[in-house]
């Protein structure tokens, strides 16, 4: 199965599908349904935190694909239109909600920055999920681009190319400001952060 | 819902919703461009074509038209190209492209007047109005073209898009003007042959984020 793909197999499955879809193959879209909707879904639904709200935008994004397929540049990556497409999507439906930022909000099920923790001692595990939350409060107060670069390569797992297509804006800029955002964390949290996050991007 | 449900759903949407291919798109993008030089070059010659532009040195004719087509044909390959990407270009970019093609024109014409201040003095009582009318009539035509082939295609920039392609737009109707208006005089230039320009990727910015944009719908 598509979905099955393993690391980062599946991209080059999903730019061949959506360019054969572009070019007019319509059993294509549920080849390429199969290799994004799980990145969508779970992209979508870490900002939402609403399962119906996610499925529609999800539904929105394919939709949305499926119209301007006739745009998609050839060689072009898939991953980063989607997600451009689903990000402004989310925009657009927090905007007419009337409804404040309510991305990344603090969630009692779990942090989406906490990284499975299944071999740690209870311990450990709550001064990670409280650490995590910390650092979800602190992205809150930063400034929306720096935290929008973070966000997308700690925690959607984008390359700091693929983040920069979705911002529409240079690879280095992603860089600077992905990395501001790692140090106002670091300067307020300490360096627990690193064991958290990693290294900086 | 389940995800099985949520695809079914997806693909009966598109289904039932064809949309263009590519080569339907390229075809259409093709089509602008000779249609959009029929359309300047009709404009051209009924207004007296390069008979109009007489009274200047050949010099200043040939430099100033080569450098307006040169300019315009950046301007033009900075808002449409985009390489392999399905972004388009950065915001950097197409601003630099909305604001940098007046901005370098204007210090074109401006080098040329100063190199040769004679070249102001050919009716400079001239304000610009017929300049600024024909540069926005022979740029309306691929502007409206373009944002009717690219709509619905930029999720993440598309009032930057459309000013860039009001620019480049503009800065290519310009061509054809400069070779058709005899006056250099700089206020003339200013109001006649860029203001247009800045108009014209003002109105793209203003129409591209209506049109080039991909907006939410109702629920499904």
């Amino acid at each position: 199965m598509p979905t099955g793909m393993r690391g980062q197999d599946w991209k080059p499955a999903a730019d061949a599908a959506m360019d054969r879809y572009a070019c007019g193959d319509d059993a294509a879209f549920a080849e390429l349904y199969d290799l994004l909707e799980p990145r969508l879904t779970a992209f979508l639904l870490r900002r939402t935190r609403d399962e119906g709200r996610t499925d529609d935008l999800v539904q929105q994004t394919f939709m949305q694909m499926h119209c301007a397929r006739r745009h998609f540049a050839r060689g072009a990556e898939v991953m980063p239109w989607a997600f451009a497409i689903a990000r402004r999507l989310l925009i657009d439906s927090v905007r007419k909600g009337g409804r404040e930022r309510e991305l990344l909000v603090d969630d009692a099920n779990g942090d989406a920055l906490e990284r499975p923790c299944g071999r740690d001692k209870p311990d450990s595990a709550l001064a990670k999920r409280q650490l995590a939350r910390r650092i979800e409060e602190e992205l809150e107060r930063m400034p929306e681009a720096h935290r929008e670069a973070f966000d997308l390569i700690q925690g959607d797992g984008l390359s700091v190319s693929e983040a920069a297509k979705v911002l529409a804006i240079t690879p280095t800029a992603v860089k600077l400001r992905a990395h501001r955002a790692y140090a106002a964390l670091r300067e307020r949290l300490g360096s627990d952060v690193h064991e958290l996050l990693g290294d900086a991007p | 819902m389940t995800t099985r449900d949520l695809k079914a759903r997806v693909l009966e949407a598109a289904h039932g919703a064809p949309s263009a291919t590519r080569g339907t798109s390229r075809v259409q993008a093709w089509l602008v461009l000779p249609s959009s030089v029929i359309v300047a070059a009709s404009l051209f010659f009924a207004l007296g074509g390069v008979q109009n532009g007489q009274g200047r040195p050949m010099w200043f004719y040939l430099a100033s038209s080569l450098g307006w087509g040169a300019v315009a044909a950046l301007s033009t390959w900075g808002a449409l190209g985009r390489g392999a990407s399905a972004t388009w270009r950065t915001r950097s970019i197409l601003v630099a492209v909305a604001i940098g093609t007046p901005a370098v024109l204007f210090a074109m014409m401006f080098a040329f007047a100063t190199a040769d201040p004679e070249l102001t003095q050919v009716h400079p009582e001239r304000l610009g109005l017929k300049c600024l009318g024909l540069t926005v009539a022979a740029a309306t035509f691929p502007l409206l073209s373009l944002l009717a082939v690219r709509r619905g295609s930029d999720p993440v920039h598309p009032a930057a898009t459309g000013a860039a392609l009001g620019a480049a737009c503009g800065a290519s109707a310009g061509v054809m003007v400069e070779m058709w208006c005899p006056v250099s005089e700089l206020r003339h230039v200013a109001f006649g042959h860029i203001a247009p320009i800045v108009l014209l990727a003002l109105v793209g910015a203003a129409l591209g984020s209506r049109v080039l944009g991909m907006r939410a719908r109702g629920r499904r």
